[in-house]
């Protein structure tokens, strides 16, 4: 049996699947948990990556390797290749301010216009002038810049080590789309862009079509066998795009420690109502996607309070009435993104000796993360992509009550994929082309959810609260 | 004091006491009020009511029994129905914040609503009974005839005695009563097409009327017993108190009560606007100013059935939370902003529409997080209230349930930055109910009374934090339902 690895650093931990390259079949995981802050040495994701290898077994018996990683996180290097500064992640809000200058400067429009991107705190550019506001002295040390997965991916090569290779980073289109300093159209990097944002060049990353192959392992990494294929790997969602044969017409609705909903596209898109993010996807297409920084966490902000599992907290929403009867919750717990609400918290609103009830609660919260959601695909649907099916993935997506209540706000057909890691799975699909030279055909089995009457009361209270605080339509 | 047998029928419990004639509770029952829905909101389950309330006298020991020489009823104002003379119901018995009479209402002009507030003291207010009364003479058809609107406890006091009379603070509670002359007004009556006869004879809280033979029968009490209607709770409460002009009753049941006394009715602008209410006292004598703030005490259990907790588990944690509180260990801006409107707002507003909202919910939120924020949201509700009044209190005499609540206690001392005295006895209401059935005042100091005293540090660092939240509180208020 020939195996494959594939990794996938994302926010909260580093996961190792290793697959049969025949079926793409789990043979054996490993995890690592990533520290919870949200400004982090990158060295620890590093370690997490050998960590999770060793709990996976070892990838000795492996033949190829790809990773993929968190979005936009950039990872800042000097001239002999050592990490300059903590990295502030994607989900950071601290570059808010840092996002207002640049859009202030630029114009919001000529962001889309140019990368595809509303412009967001999330987007590497941000955390490029916010490196170079609140420490110059790092910023004036950085020679290149790497995104998380970028950098690992440089890492299992055997660069890192203080001995240079900077300028042998490499990267995919995927990744390089959520720079804020990419084009869509051209396929290269707006190096005016960068520099706008950063007050000078550095090196980037060379951009690697789909199937190409990064390089081979280095030597001398515990766990890592040398000389082996490293694919070119991606941005998570990218892989996990791959991983579930994306079709035109198929929407991802991702319920992890973010809200992601995305869809395949021929072609970039452009939407100036600031919503749609104009990534490219792994295979060369594009990967139009809406992002929250809240979704499953909801879950367990909601879980807590009610002092409950969240098996518990799925059976009571299922006893309360679609609406809740009333209550509603806008679950912005630590600000937002779409929209753009840095500062903003949950509330909770239309609270009554009738309804303020542990059903309508526990209901509530899923609701208000599920409107959030819907109305992503909304801003999806208004940039001319069509959406014909929803495929329901991420940690939550396992919820009889999410499931249930999804089907109650959505007028497409909605689709369960089996249990996995899609984003492993897709990063494993690079690790295999890398061997191959094309993608291997790796089944999914889908389960389609029974369709409900659809409950538009949901979307109407969410709305409602939203106007009450101010916070807009959308 | 006389031997009374005292009934407290509150929003969610009715209270049953029997004291003896140096004021010493010898048997007391706490049974939940009971309601029914019917199709246009809730009334009172009376059969079950009559059966709790007789059920208690007939448990008591029979010596005791045999000695009463009184039962006086307290109860909620604003509810009520429409009772013939042979004591049947020509309506239901109508819960005070059943707004089913609103729409008679709904068509009053300015001028109409103005001369209401200056006749009656009262906001128009689909709460008060005027509004239910017209609902319910327009839905009984021809079996109104002769028939009287009673409050729920003047119910109970017409079964036991045969009689029905109002009593002057009940009354005040109708909208219907000209605070001036102390009488039925026809005017305000007029303007929702009611006839001022529908509202029975007025009678103070110590002109009883001796118990009908067949109830003292069936109960076991003396056939001498006089039977006194003493008032609308929060004002029997004042009596219980010993209330003194200049002092503020803050009562604590399931709502929250503000009240003051006064020589004549507060009828100007600013409280016209604040939607104050002015009343008769239980003696017929004076005149009390009061707001309702329509969640109080209710808050606890709203919170227990939310989070799941016994009510142990949630006294236990108010506990904790209060020693933090005093220690100084609690981060106030971790903590979310509650408004607790879970039952419509107090004044200015008394919008039964409006909801509770819960804003500042960060992902590490906790459930002691959501408790101290509904009681710092109840404190802070509490202050706006107060400073709605023409005058600031020289005393804050607390009864009811928070009482035993020392972090809802604290927060409100340290906000308002004025001490409180809090009764140590719970059945202050059913208390001043005796004494207003004996004629004998009640001193406060038979409360056993203990004070709650401000901490100059934590009272500033509270009002440094009110003072930080006061916009966002502010606009929260003003929400739409």
């Amino acid at each position: 049996m020939t195996l494959v690895a594939g990794i996938d650093s994302s926010t909260q931990s580093c996961k190792v699947t290793v697959r049969d390259l025949a079926t793409g079949a789990t043979i054996r995981e490993g995890r690592a948990l990533h520290p919870p802050e949200t400004i982090v040495d990158p060295n620890t994701w590093w370690d997490a990556l050998l960590v999770a290898a060793k709990r996976a077994g070892g990838l000795d018996d492996v033949a190829a390797v790809a990773v993929s990683g968190q979005q936009h996180t950039p990872v800042f290097l000097d001239a002999a290749g050592a990490v300059v500064c903590d990295s502030p992640l994607w989900n950071d809000t601290g570059s808010h301010a840092q996002m207002v200058d640049l859009n202030n400067e630029l114009g919001r429009d000529e962001w889309i216009r140019r990368t595809g991107l509303p412009l967001t705190l999330s987007d590497t550019v941000t955390k490029l002038r916010w490196l170079r506001d609140v420490n110059p002295g790092a910023a004036r040390r950085t020679a290149a810049v790497a995104v998380v997965h970028d950098w690992l991916t440089w890492r299992l090569r055997g660069f890192g080590r203080g001995a240079g290779g900077v300028d042998q980073l490499t990267t995919d289109r995927s990744e390089a789309s959520g720079t804020a300093y990419w084009s869509g159209e051209t396929g290269e990097y707006c190096m005016d862009l960068f520099k706008l944002a950063f007050g000078r060049t550095a090196e980037l990353p060379r951009i690697l079509g789909p199937l190409d192959r990064a390089g081979l392992t280095g030597t001398g990494i515990a766990g890592i066998p040398a000389g082996i294929p490293v694919g070119v790997g991606s941005g998570d969602n990218a892989a996990a795009a791959l991983a579930l044969g994306l079709s035109e017409g198929d929407a991802v609705l991702s319920l992890g420690t973010s809200g992601v909903v995305y869809t395949r596209s021929p072609r970039p898109v452009h939407d100036y109502a600031g919503y749609v993010c104009s990534y490219a996807d792994a295979t060369g297409d594009h990967l139009p996607l809406v992002a929250t920084l809240n979704a499953a966490r909801n879950f367990d902000v909601g879980a807590a309070l009610l002092g409950c599992t969240y098996v518990e907290l799925s059976e009571l929403a299922l006893e309360a009435p679609p609406g809740s009867e009333g209550l509603t919750m806008l679950p912005y717990f630590e600000g937002e993104r779409t929209p753009d609400l840095p500062g903003a918290r949950g509330s909770l609103h239309e609270a009554s000796l009738t309804n303020f009830t542990r059903p309508n609660f526990a209901r509530a919260v899923i609701e208000g993360t599920l409107a959030g959601q819907v109305l992503m695909l909304d801003a999806l649907r208004a940039c001319d992509v069509r959406v014909s099916r929803l495929m329901l993935i991420g940690g939550a997506a396992q919820s009889k009550a999410v499931q249930t209540i999804l089907t109650e706000m959505v007028d497409t057909p909605v689709v369960v994929p089996e249990l996995d890691e899609y984003v492993t799975k897709g990063a494993a699909m690079q690790a295999a082309a890398a061997l191959l030279g094309s993608f291997p055909t790796w089944p999914v089995t889908l389960t389609e959810l029974p369709e409900a009457p659809l409950e538009v009361r949901i979307g109407e209270q969410h709305a409602a609260a939203k106007a009450v605080l101010g916070y807009g339509a959308t | 004091m006389l031997p009374t047998i005292t009934v407290d029928v509150g929003t969610t419990s009715v209270k049953l006491c029997l004291f003896d004639a140096g004021g010493k509770v010898l048997a007391a029952a706490r049974h939940p009020t009971p309601t029914q829905t019917d199709t246009w909101g809730e009334i009172y389950d009376l059969e079950s009511l009559q059966s709790t309330v007789a059920g208690f006298v007939q448990g008591l020991d029979p010596a005791h029994r045999a000695s009463a020489k009184r039962v006086a009823i307290a109860g909620v104002g604003e509810s009520g129905g429409l009772v013939r003379p042979d004591l049947s119901l020509a309506s239901p018995m109508i819960l005070w914040h059943d707004h089913r009479g609103a729409d008679y209402l709904a068509s009053l002009n300015s001028t109409e609503r103005a001369q209401i507030y200056r006749l009656t003291g009262l906001p128009v207010n689909a709460n008060y009974g005027l509004s239910k009364a017209a609902w319910a003479i327009a839905n009984a058809g021809d079996s109104v005839d002769g028939a009287q609107w009673l409050n729920i406890a003047e119910y109970l006091a017409a079964l036991m005695t045969g009689q029905r009379w109002s009593e002057y603070s009940l009354a005040s509670r109708t909208m219907a009563l000209d605070l001036d002359r102390g009488t039925w007004s026809q005017e305000v009556c007029g303007f929702v097409g009611v006839d001022a006869t529908i509202f029975p004879e007025l009678r103070t809280a110590s002109e009883g009327s001796v118990v009908a033979p067949a109830f003292a029968r069936e109960v076991g009490i003396p056939t001498d017993v006089r039977v006194h209607v003493a008032g609308h709770d929060h004002m029997v409460g004042a009596v219980g108190a010993g209330l003194r002009r200049g002092e503020l009753l803050n009562s604590t049941g399931t709502t929250e009560g503000l009240l003051f006394l006064r020589d004549v009715p507060a009828l100007d602008k600013h409280t016209a606007v604040s939607k104050l209410a002015n009343g008769m006292s239980c003696t017929g004598a004076d005149f009390t100013l009061f707001a309702s703030i329509p969640t109080g005490g209710s808050a606890f259990a709203t919170l227990q059935n939310m989070l799941g907790l016994t009510a142990a588990r949630l006294s236990a944690c108010i506990s904790e939370l209060h020693e933090q509180y005093v220690a100084g260990r609690i981060d106030l801006d971790r903590v979310p902003l509650v408004l607790p409107q879970f039952r419509g707002s107090p004044p200015p507003t008394k919008r039964a529409s409006a909801r509770g909202v819960i804003s500042g919910l960060r992902d590490q939120a906790s459930t002691e997080d959501l408790v101290l924020g509904c009681f710092l949201g109840l404190s802070l509700q509490f202050r706006d209230v107060l400073d709605l009044f023409p005058t600031q209190p020289d005393l804050i005499k607390v009864i009811g349930p928070a009482s035993a609540n020392p972090l809802w206690l604290q927060l409100k001392a340290d906000l308002l930055g004025t001490p409180l005295s809090v009764s140590q006895f719970p059945e202050v209401v059913s208390r001043g109910a005796q004494a207003l059935a004996s004629e004998l005042p009640c001193e406060w100091d038979a409360s056993q009374p203990r004070d709650v005293l401000v901490d100059d540090t934590r009272s500033a660092r509270l009002r440094d934090w009110s003072d930080e939240i006061r916009l966002q509180w502010e606009y929260l208020k003003g929400v739409p339902a």
